[in-house]
């Protein structure tokens, strides 16, 4: 009971310190996102490609999914929790949710190495 | 423990007003605003990956789907979504406050509260009047 105890309270402590690290890093990328999408030439693949072909705006971007994915699945993870109460069925919701952002990052990431390197049909 | 409801009758308690019929401070709205702003974000999030894939698979769809998002309808979307991300971050912003112990005074809350508000339509409103942004053709 006491182990079981001081593991939720190492994984609450871990869970709070990644909201809020992920949440100072998105203060500074997404900013950065809206500014250079918001002075592309154009919103065309070409563009996009071209953009994405320098590898700072390639790595930028990932990152920006990463942090956004783990920042979401925390928020929506606590939202699930305090509103959910059946057991059964909060552990479905928690596993579509993180599916979901798992999948949605996995193929944004996968996106943008398909852009980057310029393999887009 | 098991209570036996025949010997020990449930005791009657007063009911709390129903949170449909319950006027929530001030506080209390932007509090609950934040969590509905992140999920949708969340929503966004998706949307957006989606979109980079298009970008990255077909240029034809992309297209199509970007042609959607300057038309008007597409454009009173973002403008909705910036509204949500600003409210959040300035939302966030006050939590990160509040993990330093700032921003506790319960005489300011409402004023807090308030400020957020401004901060965020203002946030938006300067995001959204920039001159040129897709237009201007300068990156920066």
């Amino acid at each position: 009971m006491t182990r079981h105890m001081a593991h939720g309270r190492e994984s609450g402590r871990r869970d709070w310190l990644l909201e809020r690290g992920t949440a100072l890093l998105l203060l500074l990328l997404v900013p950065w996102l809206g500014l250079h999408l918001a002075f592309l030439p154009g919103l065309s693949q070409a563009h996009l490609a071209d953009w994405l072909h320098a590898p700072i705006n390639a790595m930028a971007l990932a990152s920006l999914i990463l942090m956004a994915a783990l920042h979401a699945s925390l928020g929506l993870r606590s939202i699930l929790m305090d509103y959910i109460a059946t057991p059964s069925l909060r552990a479905l919701s928690l596993l579509i949710t993180r599916s979901l952002l798992v999948f949605s990052a996995v193929i944004g990431l996968g996106a943008i190495w398909l852009l980057h390197t310029g393999a887009t049909p | 423990m098991h209570i036996d409801s025949k010997t020990h009758p449930r005791p009657r308690r007063v009911l709390s007003p129903h949170l449909q019929i319950y006027r929530l401070p001030l506080t209390a709205l932007l509090s609950i605003s934040h969590r509905i702003s992140g999920a949708l974000l969340a929503v966004g999030f998706i949307l957006g990956n989606l979109l980079l894939v298009a970008a990255a698979t077909n240029a034809r769809t992309f297209e199509l789907i970007t042609g959607g998002l300057l038309h008007p309808m597409g454009r009173l979307a973002i403008a909705g979504w910036i509204l949500l991300f600003n409210y959040h971050l300035v939302h966030g912003l006050r939590h990160l406050l509040w993990d330093l112990s700032l921003g506790f005074s319960r005489s300011k809350q409402t004023g807090f509260a308030v400020l957020e508000l401004i901060s965020a339509f203002t946030l938006t409103a300067l995001m959204l009047l920039a001159p040129g942004l897709l237009e201007s053709g300068s990156a920066p």
